[in-house]
């Protein structure tokens, strides 16, 4: 795998700009993916922001000043435009942010794009019942496996806050699916 | 071998407030597992192929390279020559409408100069590139091609705040 260092030199020259972003294309695409996949819910809508995403950082790159990591970059470009994405079907159906969500959860058992049991439905309306950022970081932390530092840098969140937000997420969820 | 010395100095440190916080520490590491053992996936699934066709279309909507294209008249060069032609235009017209014995000819000093600049300005006028190219200098060309301006980063920023209505098309990714 090429160094990050290396890559973004690659990106940043027009004469090898093109062969570098499909590189980057190959190595984030996925992890990008799923993260905003489990933020809009619905395979259209996290195409739709994963196209914008790559767009924008293929724009923004001579912005990139290497302060951080590329990858912790990239996800908070993908995070914000994930909200950006939910505001706007939000001012467009006239309706709050937590409702756009709930819609699409209450969508998600007859998505085909969905294959989880009743306990992940389940999840999935826990999570959406979750703050915003609290949603954030448990999805990055249960499902990702994020380093706090990382997430740190994506969030502008100080570790020590990341982590009870976490812990203060699982006893939530998990007392949600026992309930009933 | 002296085993009664007790005051063996570790070599090893520990991050601030590691002991303080390992209680909750294993007490959040607790709760997760317990949160596993019911569900540890999401559920989501992506549609077969997908990935492999990614690339290609985010590709087709990259923007394409562009020839910059450079203006030969900037706006301030144009209204200035605009300006000047008009007043060249009505004093040419009103010396050769006669020699001030024309009772319907207008003197110069009898119009309002806001009015001439005005109509400089307005759209009644259209120069041909040629006609207009009569009043460039080289001086003007070289000021217009190579402004020495140089524009802040705020005003630049406090110009996007005035004029810009979409507040998402202000986003930078800078860090």
């Amino acid at each position: 795998m090429i160094a990050e260092s290396s890559l973004v030199d690659q990106l940043k020259a027009p004469e090898t700009r093109e062969a570098a972003f499909s590189t980057l294309m190959s190595t984030y695409k996925e992890r990008l993916y799923w993260h905003i996949r489990k933020m809009v819910y619905s395979h259209d809508d996290a195409d739709d922001v994963l196209q914008n995403t790559f767009i924008k950082v293929y724009r923004s790159i001579e912005n990139f000043k290497g302060e951080s990591k590329l990858y912790t970059w990239m996800y908070r470009i993908a995070t914000n435009e994930a909200i950006t994405f939910i505001n706007k079907k939000a001012r467009r159906m006239e309706i709050g942010n937590e409702e756009v969500q709930q819609l699409a959860v209450a969508n998600l058992a007859a998505d085909p794009y969905f294959e989880g049991n009743e306990i992940q439905l389940k999840l999935q309306e826990a999570i959406a019942k979750l703050p915003q950022k609290q949603q954030l970081v448990f999805n990055m932390k249960y499902f990702d496996d994020m380093k706090y530092d990382d997430m740190s840098e994506i969030l502008g969140t100080s570790v020590g806050a990341l982590k009870s937000s976490y812990h203060i997420a699982v006893k939530k969820i998990t007392a949600e699916l026992k309930s009933d | 071998m002296n085993l009664d010395n007790k005051n063996i100095e570790p070599n090893f440190g520990v991050p601030e407030g590691y002991f303080e916080g390992f209680e909750a520490a294993v007490q959040a590491r607790i709760a997760e597992e317990e949160l596993r053992a019911l569900v540890s996936t999401a559920g989501f699934i992506a549609p077969d192929g997908y990935f492999d066709q990614l690339e290609p279309s985010i590709k087709q909507q990259l923007p394409e390279k562009q020839t910059k294209v450079i203006s030969l008249f900037g706006k301030r060069t144009l209204y200035a020559v605009a300006s000047v032609a008009a007043v060249v235009v009505l004093v040419v017209n009103l010396i050769g409408n006669g020699n001030g014995n024309n009772e319907n000819t207008l003197a110069l000093d009898q119009v309002d100069p806001q009015l001439l600049v005005a109509y400089a300005n307005s759209d009644a006028i259209a120069f041909t590139d040629a006609e207009l190219m009569d009043f460039v200098s080289e001086e003007d060309l070289e000021t217009s091609l190579f402004s020495e301006q140089q524009l802040s980063d705020e005003s630049i920023e406090t110009y996007l705040l005035e004029n810009l209505d979409d507040i998402d098309l202000i986003t930078t990714y800078e860090e």
